[in-house]
């Protein structure tokens, strides 16, 4: 094979050209039956292993796609049961909701949490009923799993609730039989919020891990008998007047979406939480 | 004539390109914008032999293609013969080892081939076949261009004309 030339074409290039250029033209101009019997001719001989390839890539570029759909339809699948078992959570707290009202025999009202804006407010809430509801400051507010915390400012159609999270957050509680009683509030550590703790309990009682702690309905604020949470462990002592138990809130603010708030006044409320749960 | 140094490099890279037009051209997307590597083989090879040897290669080429769109046989036979004589006996009035001769070599051979084609297939016509040159024609080249120029850089010892 020779490349490079050093001239221009000859006169044996140019009669190459012509006989091609000849050819091509005679190629055009045959009949379509005819130069269709050659192209199928060159394509089960010359061409069939560059078409067999080129079947390969197809397939395999088909198959990608057919993969890529497959995925697709799972990762939709995947994103569907999430939802699912999020409105499932959704569905069931709501119905603990739903059981605690039909126990309620005082006076009431339901509302919906709507999201905060602030990221950083989670020691408030904003509750979809105000004084046109007749919800008035202080109104304890609850789900079925216990206290969520007290309306603080009431507007026409909102109320914005300090949780049990907020700093200035206090309840006077006990443990469920009556025997031991303390002051309920906010454990900080590591400057966030998500424990609760016990204090002012006598030094000389001992309450045991695992026991329920309810709102005493002393103070005036919280009635009788609401779950605040389970006794978990002691974490301070003042040697011979108080201690200190760590307690885990009977109510996760994170997936909160309706609450309860009670409008009675001095009621008492225990019989009503120990059916609801079941 | 130029002696023949090593010959064999330049087959590997048109053997390459013509595996990649059945390979690797299917998944570039639209065939109207995908590199042609037959027609930037066909270039590579005219570009350095004698203009009868670069027309027979671009009748070859040409009748495959026919062979496979079958839409206007002959057609892409004449325009592929007349673009490998044209590219062959352009090298010797212009510089052939220049980096953007060559280019402009590529672009122009692509555009070429694509108006004879249409001529010659006489399927096209008025403002669609103005609309093909003027546009797919054109991106249709500086994509076979593009990729020509890279394959030149990256084999930059190996395609230099004189060197095969």
């Amino acid at each position: 094979m020779d490349f490079g030339s050093d001239s221009y074409a000859s006169r044996r290039d140019t009669v190459a050209f012509i006989i091609c250029l000849v050819l091509a033209v005679g190629a055009r101009a045959i009949p379509e039956n005819v130069s269709n019997s050659i192209a199928s001719a060159m394509r089960r001989t010359v061409l069939a292993p560059f078409l067999a390839l080129q079947e390969q890539t197809e397939l395999v570029r088909g198959r990608r796609t057919e993969f890529e759909r497959v995925v697709a339809e799972r990762d939709s699948a995947v994103l569907r049961a999430n939802e699912l078992e999020t409105v499932r959570a959704e569905n069931e707290r709501f119905r603990t909701v739903m059981r605690l009202r039909s126990r309620m025999n005082i006076r009431h009202v339901p509302a919906e949490t709507l999201h905060q804006v602030q990221p950083d407010e989670s020691n408030t809430l904003i509750v979809t009923a105000g004084a046109r509801d007749s919800v008035r400051q202080w109104a304890p507010v609850v789900t079925g799993a216990g206290l969520v915390g007290h309306v603080q400012t009431v507007d026409a159609r909102t109320s914005i609730v300090h949780t049990w999270t907020h700093p200035y957050f206090r309840a006077s509680a006990s443990t469920r039989d009556g025997r031991v009683s303390g002051i309920v509030a906010p454990r900080v550590a590591d400057g966030a919020t998500t424990f609760l703790e016990l204090r002012e309990v006598p030094y000389f009682v001992e309450v045991a891990s695992g026991d329920s702690i309810v709102t005493s309905g002393l103070g005036g604020v919280y009635p009788r008998g609401i779950p605040v949470g389970i006794v978990r462990q002691l974490i301070g002592e003042q040697t011979g007047f108080t201690k200190t138990y760590l307690i885990e809130p009977a109510v996760r603010l994170t997936t909160l979406s309706h609450v309860l708030i009670i409008l009675t006044v001095g009621v008492d409320v225990e019989r009503v939480f120990s059916s609801a749960g079941r | 004539m130029i002696p023949n140094a090593k010959p064999y490099r330049l087959w590997i890279i048109l053997g390459a390109l013509v595996l990649m037009h059945f390979v690797v051209r299917p998944w570039l997307g639209n065939p109207r914008w995908a590199p042609d590597f037959l027609m930037l083989a066909l270039m590579m090879y005219a570009i350095r032999v004698r203009p009868g040897r670069a027309a027979i290669a671009g009748f070859g080429v040409g009748i495959v293609g026919d062979a496979l769109s079958q839409i206007a046989f002959g057609a892409g036979a004449l325009a592929h013969t007349v673009v490998g004589y044209l590219q062959a006996w352009g090298k010797d009035v212009f510089f052939p080892d220049n980096f953007v001769v060559n280019a402009g070599f590529l672009f122009a051979g692509v555009w070429v081939r694509d108006l004879l084609m249409l001529l010659a297939s006489r399927g096209t016509m008025g403002r669609e076949l103005l609309w093909q040159l003027g546009t797919w024609s054109i991106v249709l080249a500086a994509t076979t261009t593009a990729t020509g120029v890279i394959l030149m850089s990256m084999f930059r010892g190996w395609l230099r004309v004189g060197n095969n």
